[in-house]
């Protein structure tokens, strides 16, 4: 992989590198800390968990502009690069009220298959956009890196919302 | 691509996090903090007063180990404490009878009652449950079983206001392991257990639901 011109394995191994321990940090402190089950109340909405399923819900809408924006800043559309940026930002940030809640709250939970895959998932999406960041800065970076961590970062998200909003919504209605 | 700003995206999400974790912790930790510098005065009415010998015996007052005269005494004593893999336990003796409480602070908890003899407890919980463990003036050492598994424990005594509080209304049981470095383990059940909301020790009150609920605290003796 070391070539004198092409990108050097440290341009992927540091982003890999940063994002796994990223992910093993969230899943540590979700494990380590004792859950206090506190939670907000929101005027307007039933419990904090529906508050979270919006919001994932919101998120995941974000998501399907990123992927949009994405095929076409890589088909030669780009003017739609500040889109892509910023509604990218928006989910993220979307993201941490919930995360947050979930951390906190309830932590690293595996009694349950849904419980226990929304918790690694959780882990994995912010370790993959980590990745997709610090994929970014790097002007040598392999052509492979953007995409695939792009397309991490995306499936973590839908699988993190069809663990969570998903159960919520068919579990108690689409309700506020 | 060679930019700058996805770092200060990675930034600012980390800063966001970090923001909303702390908010998250001055929700939950105004009771759990005023535990862990001072000294909070222990409830009187409910809880034995474990530096005044029980009268039956004539053990010093201020241990708790049963005195070399050995008589079947009352001894009251609480250890808490978790075991290697984070699990919390509270084990209460009063006498010739205990009560145990073990819970993972997240959904699983077992409430276990049984008998001491010759410094040696052995408990079962309704559903199957069972603890035991070798007592000694300073620490509690046994295993019990919780969700199939078995687990090892040694754990310290614990003085209020550490201990093993339960608060039980019509709709809902809680448990609560406060341990002897201030933090609360606990299981609020009331049909899908999950983590129980903060106990302010010093009154032995939460709130849950917008519902406050007043603790007992646990010496040994209670039956459930």
């Amino acid at each position: 992989m070391t070539t004198t011109t092409g990108p050097k394995a440290s341009t992927v191994v540091v982003p890999f590198a940063a994002g796994a321990a990223v992910a093993v940090a969230l899943g540590v402190y979700g494990r380590l800390h004792d859950p206090t089950g506190v939670a907000i109340d929101i005027a307007g909405f039933s419990s904090f968990r529906s508050v979270k399923s919006w919001l994932a819900t919101v998120a995941a809408v974000l998501g399907l502009v990123q992927i949009l924006s994405a095929i076409a800043l890589y088909r030669g559309r780009p003017g739609l690069a500040p889109l892509h940026r910023w509604s990218g930002r928006a989910a993220v940030a979307f993201t941490l009220p919930v995360v947050a809640h979930c951390l906190y709250a309830l932590g690293f939970q595996y009694g349950e298959p849904r419980v226990l895959i929304h918790s690694l998932l959780g882990c994995f999406f912010y370790g993959a956009f980590v990745v997709k960041m610090l994929s970014l800065t790097r002007n040598d970076a392999p052509r492979w890196l953007l995409p695939v961590a792009g397309g991490a970062v995306f499936t973590g998200l839908v699988g993190l919302w069809l663990t969570s909003s998903l159960w919520f919504f068919t579990t108690f209605g689409i309700i506020r | 691509m060679g930019q700058r700003s996805p770092l200060v995206t990675l930034a600012a999400t980390a800063a966001g996090l970090v923001v909303l974790l702390v908010v998250n912790s001055t929700q939950a930790s105004t009771p759990t903090s005023a535990q862990t510098g001072t000294q909070a005065i222990s409830p009187t009415s409910t809880s034995p007063p474990q530096t005044t010998a029980p009268p039956t015996t004539q053990a010093p007052a201020t241990t708790k180990a049963p005195a070399t005269t050995k008589p079947p005494a009352a001894r009251t004593v609480v250890y808490a404490g978790r075991t290697p893999t984070r699990e919390a336990v509270a084990l209460a003796v009063k006498g010739t009878r205990a009560v145990s409480y073990v819970c993972d602070g997240r959904t699983l908890e077992a409430w276990l009652t049984g008998t001491v003899a010759n410094d040696r407890a052995v408990l079962r919980s309704r559903t199957g449950d069972h603890l035991t463990a070798t007592l000694s003036p300073t620490a509690a050492t046994g295993t019990f079983t919780l969700n199939g598994r078995t687990l090892r424990f040694t754990i310290p005594t614990a003085g209020p206001p550490a201990g093993l509080y339960r608060a039980r209304n019509s709709t809902r049981t809680i448990g609560w392991i406060v341990l002897p470095n201030g933090q609360q383990v606990g299981v609020d059940d009331d049909g899908t257990p999950a983590a129980a909301p903060p106990l302010d020790p010093a009154n032995r009150t939460a709130t849950v639901d917008g519902v406050s609920v007043t603790a007992l605290t646990i010496t040994g003796d209670e039956t459930f």
